[in-house]
C-alpha cells in the first residue's frame, strides 16, 4: 500500500504542503490513498483546506481600490498626455520624493539646498495639467471627505464657504507629506481649465500678508498667519491668483 | 546609473499599489498603508545603489516596507491605538462607490482577523506567490515555521470564514 510511504500521524505542516503542492508526487499519491480511507484524515485536511482562489480574487479587488495618491501622481504618469510629452516619469518621480518629503532637488536638478515649502509645492504644481484634475473627477462626498480630513490634519475649519473662491471651482482636497509634516493641498480649476493649488501648512514663521512670486514660472501669492503658511499657485494669469488670494486670505487670518 | 535610476523609479511607479496593499494587511490602516507605501518608495530611491538589476524589485521594496513597519511605524500606531483595525472599520470600504466586492471585503477582514506572524506570512506566500524558501528568507525563519504559520493561519481563515 502506498500509505505505507507517508508518516503518521500527518503534521499539519505536511498537510500545508500537501494542499499547496509541495510535495513529492509519490508522497501526494500517498496522501489521497490514505485521505480516502481515513475520514480523520480527510476532516483534517478539510480543516486546513482554505478557497486560495477566492483570497487572491479578493486581495485583486483590494488591488484595484489603491488610493491615487498613495504616490499621488501615478496615474497623471499613465496618462496620454503625460507620455506624450515625456513627463510621465519626471511627474512620477516628482511626486514620489515630494510626497516622501524631499522637495524635488534629487530628480528635478533643483538646488537641493532650498527646503521651502513653497518651492516644493511649486515643482509639484508645475506637473499639473487640467487633465491632472479632471481625469478622476470626484463626486461631493469624497470632495466633503478630502475636504475634513485636511482640516482635520492641519487643524483649522474648512467647509465650503470658507474655500469658495469666485470664479475657480474646487475639486478636491489631499493631505501631502513635506518633511513629515501634513500639507494640506486644495486643488480648483479656473475658468479656462487651468489647475490652481490652495496649499497649506503648519510652519514657523511670522504673520505676513499676501505678496505676489513667482515660482517655477508659476504665478502664486503666499502669507502666513497663526501659524499657519499659505499659497495659491497655478499656471494662470497672475490677476486670477492674487484676486483668489485676496479672497482667501481674508478668511485665513487673524 | 542614471538608466538604472529610472528604471528603479518605474518600478517602483508600478509597485506603489501592491506596496500600498501589503502595507495595508500588515497595518490594517488605509493611512499607514499610505504611508507605508510613500516611506517605502523614499527609502527605496535612498537605497537605489543597494539594489542590484535583474533581482525581484518587488521582493526587495517589500523586505524595506516591512521594516519600515516593523522597526518604526507599528510601535507608533500600538501607542496610537491604531493597530490592528479590522481592514473594513478603516475607511476601505467606505471609499467605494457601490462596486464593493462584499467577498472581498470579508475576506480581507478575515485575513486580519489572524495574528500578523501568520498573516504575513500567508499574504507573502498565498497572495504574493512567495516560494516557502522565498518567505522563510524574507521572514528570517525556518522554512518549517514558515509552514507552522501557513497551517494556523490556514486553519484560523477557514474557521473565519465559516466553512
Amino acid at each position: 500500500m502506498t500509505a505505507s510511504r507517508i508518516p503518521t500521524p500527518l503534521s499539519d505542516e505536511t498537510i500545508v504542503a500537501y494542499l499547496d503542492g509541495q510535495v513529492p508526487k509519490a508522497e501526494a499519491a500517498a496522501i489521497d490513498a490514505a485521505r480516502a480511507q481515513d475520514p480523520d484524515l480527510d476532516a483534517r485536511i478539510a480543516a486546513l483546506e482554505v478557497d486560495l482562489v477566492a483570497l487572491g480574487d479578493a486581495m485583486d479587488a483590494i488591488l484595484s481600490r489603491a488610493p491615487v495618491n498613495a504616490l499621488p501622481e501615478p496615474d497623471v504618469a499613465q496618462s496620454t498626455t503625460a507620455q506624450s510629452t515625456g513627463w510621465g516619469w519626471r511627474a512620477a518621480a516628482a511626486a514620489m520624493v515630494f510626497a516622501a518629503g524631499l522637495g524635488a532637488g534629487i530628480l528635478l536638478d533643483r538646488d537641493p539646498e532650498s527646503p521651502d515649502w513653497r518651492q516644493a509645492v511649486a515643482d509639484y504644481q508645475v506637473l499639473y495639467t487640467s487633465e491632472t484634475v479632471t481625469a478622476t473627477p470626484l463626486d461631493a462626498e469624497r470632495r466633503e471627505a478630502g475636504l475634513a480630513h485636511v482640516a482635520q490634519r492641519i487643524g483649522l475649519d474648512l467647509d465650503d464657504a470658507r474655500i469658495a473662491v469666485d470664479g475657480l471651482s474646487f475639486q478636491r482636497a489631499q493631505i501631502l507629506d513635506f518633511n513629515g509634516q501634513a500639507l494640506g493641498q486644495l486643488v480648483y480649476l479656473d475658468q479656462t481649465g487651468a489647475p490652481i493649488a490652495f496649499c497649506l501648512m503648519r510652519v514657523d514663521e511670522a504673520d505676513s500678508p499676501p505678496r505676489e512670486i513667482t515660482l517655477a514660472g508659476l504665478a502664486a501669492s503666499t502669507w502666513n498667519a497663526d501659524g499657519l503658511g499659505f499659497i495659491v499657485i497655478g499656471p494662470t494669469d497672475p490677476v486670477v491668483i492674487e484676486s483668489a488670494a485676496t479672497e482667501l486670505s481674508a478668511r485665513f487670518s487673524g | 546609473m542614471l538608466k538604472q535610476n529610472r528604471e528603479l523609479r518605474d518600478g517602483l511607479r508600478d509597485l506603489m499599489p501592491r506596496l500600498w496593499r501589503y502595507g495595508l494587511v500588515l497595518s490594517g490602516s488605509d493611512d499607514q498603508a499610505r504611508e507605508l507605501a510613500q516611506a517605502t518608495a523614499l527609502r527605496a530611491l535612498e537605497k537605489a545603489d543597494q539594489y542590484q538589476p535583474g533581482t525581484r524589485l518587488d521582493h526587495w521594496c517589500m523586505a524595506i516596507l516591512s521594516s519600515i513597519w516593523k522597526n518604526e511605524l507599528r510601535a507608533r500606531a500600538v501607542r496610537r491605538g491604531q493597530g490592528l483595525v479590522p481592514a473594513d472599520e478603516a475607511g476601505l470600504l467606505a471609499r467605494d462607490n457601490g462596486d464593493v466586492n462584499i467577498l472581498a471585503a470579508q475576506v480581507l477582514s478575515q485575513m486580519m482577523t489572524l495574528p500578523e506572524a501568520q498573516r504575513e506570512t500567508m499574504y507573502l506566500v498565498y497572495v504574493e506567490g512567495f516560494s516557502y524558501a522565498e518567505a522563510a528568507a524574507r521572514l528570517e525563519i525556518p522554512v518549517g515555521t514558515v509552514m507552522s504559520r501557513l497551517a494556523i493561519g490556514r486553519k484560523r481563515l477557514k474557521e473565519a470564514m465559516g466553512e
